[in-house]
């Protein structure tokens, strides 16, 4: 496990997905996000993160990069993988209104990071490998000058 | 994870705490599959100290929901905080669960 100030880079494992949402409250604390905004950028990465472990690397572990960054309003975070790849944009919308009994079991995260998120881009290189880019606005409560 | 347990009457309730992502999926999943295949289908989840709900939660509640309802059960929810009533929503889960403000509610509503 590597880090540095806005640079975390872990092995694929579902173990490891708590110490990355806390590196991603770190940093957000930092800019004087709200706790609700922490709470959804979280949702966001843990959802790229899980799929990332499970499907990308399917179990097989890797290595995963997140870089977080300030821009303007927005609170960046960019994930990489070297895993299968997959373009969420692909993913289909979710039913969210059936009855208990027609209702679908799972295939919720991608629905999850695009409602909490304000943005979310993919890009794949065949040397890079994935890329996902999550943008959230949010307000600062304070103006670190 | 650990899960508390108690019974009260016919009613099973469950308290889950801290954060319900993959990495503890499956410790839930396997603690409401052991309730359900011994029958115990009357079951509510105790959420006032749940932070945090992921789709991984999710999935694994609404699996338990369809095997409780097949048998005539149902699995009834208490407590919920903001953030997670919020993520609720947003995958419309609301519609499926009926929801409590109190544990002692959502145990009587089986009576």
């Amino acid at each position: 496990m590597t880090s540095n100030k806005n640079k975390f880079e872990v092995e694929s494992k579902l173990e490891n997905v708590p110490a990355i949402l806390d590196f991603i409250a770190e940093k957000m604390e930092e800019d004087i996000a709200s706790e609700a905004t922490i709470a959804k950028v979280q949702l966001a990465v843990d959802e790229a993160c899980t799929n990332i472990i499970n499907y990308a690397y399917s179990g097989h572990g890797g290595l995963i990069t997140i870089i977080c960054e300030l821009v303007g309003d927005d609170f960046v975070v960019t994930i990489r993988d070297k895993g299968k790849p997959f373009d969420p944009r692909m993913v289909p919308p979710s039913d969210l209104e059936s009855e208990w009994d027609k209702r679908k079991v799972g295939g919720l995260g991608i629905h999850l990071i695009r409602a909490v998120m304000d943005d979310v881009n993919y890009e794949f290189d065949a040397v890079k490998g994935n890329t996902l880019i999550m943008r959230k606005r949010f307000m600062r409560e304070n103006s670190k000058s | 994870m650990d899960i508390p347990e108690k019974t009260v009457g016919k009613v099973i309730v469950l308290s889950i705490s801290g954060r319900l992502n993959a990495s503890v999926a499956n410790d839930v999943e396997r603690k409401l599959n052991s309730l359900i295949s011994s029958d115990q289908v009357r079951l509510v989840m105790e959420l006032g100290q749940l932070e945090y709900i992921s789709s991984s939660g999710l999935r694994v509640l609404l699996a338990a929901l369809k095997m409780v309802k097949k048998e005539g059960g149902d699995i009834r929810l208490a407590s919920l905080q903001t953030y997670v009533k919020e993520v609720f929503d947003i995958a419309g889960f609301i519609p499926l669960f009926r929801i409590f403000d109190k544990e002692g509610d959502a145990v009587e509503s089986f009576e």
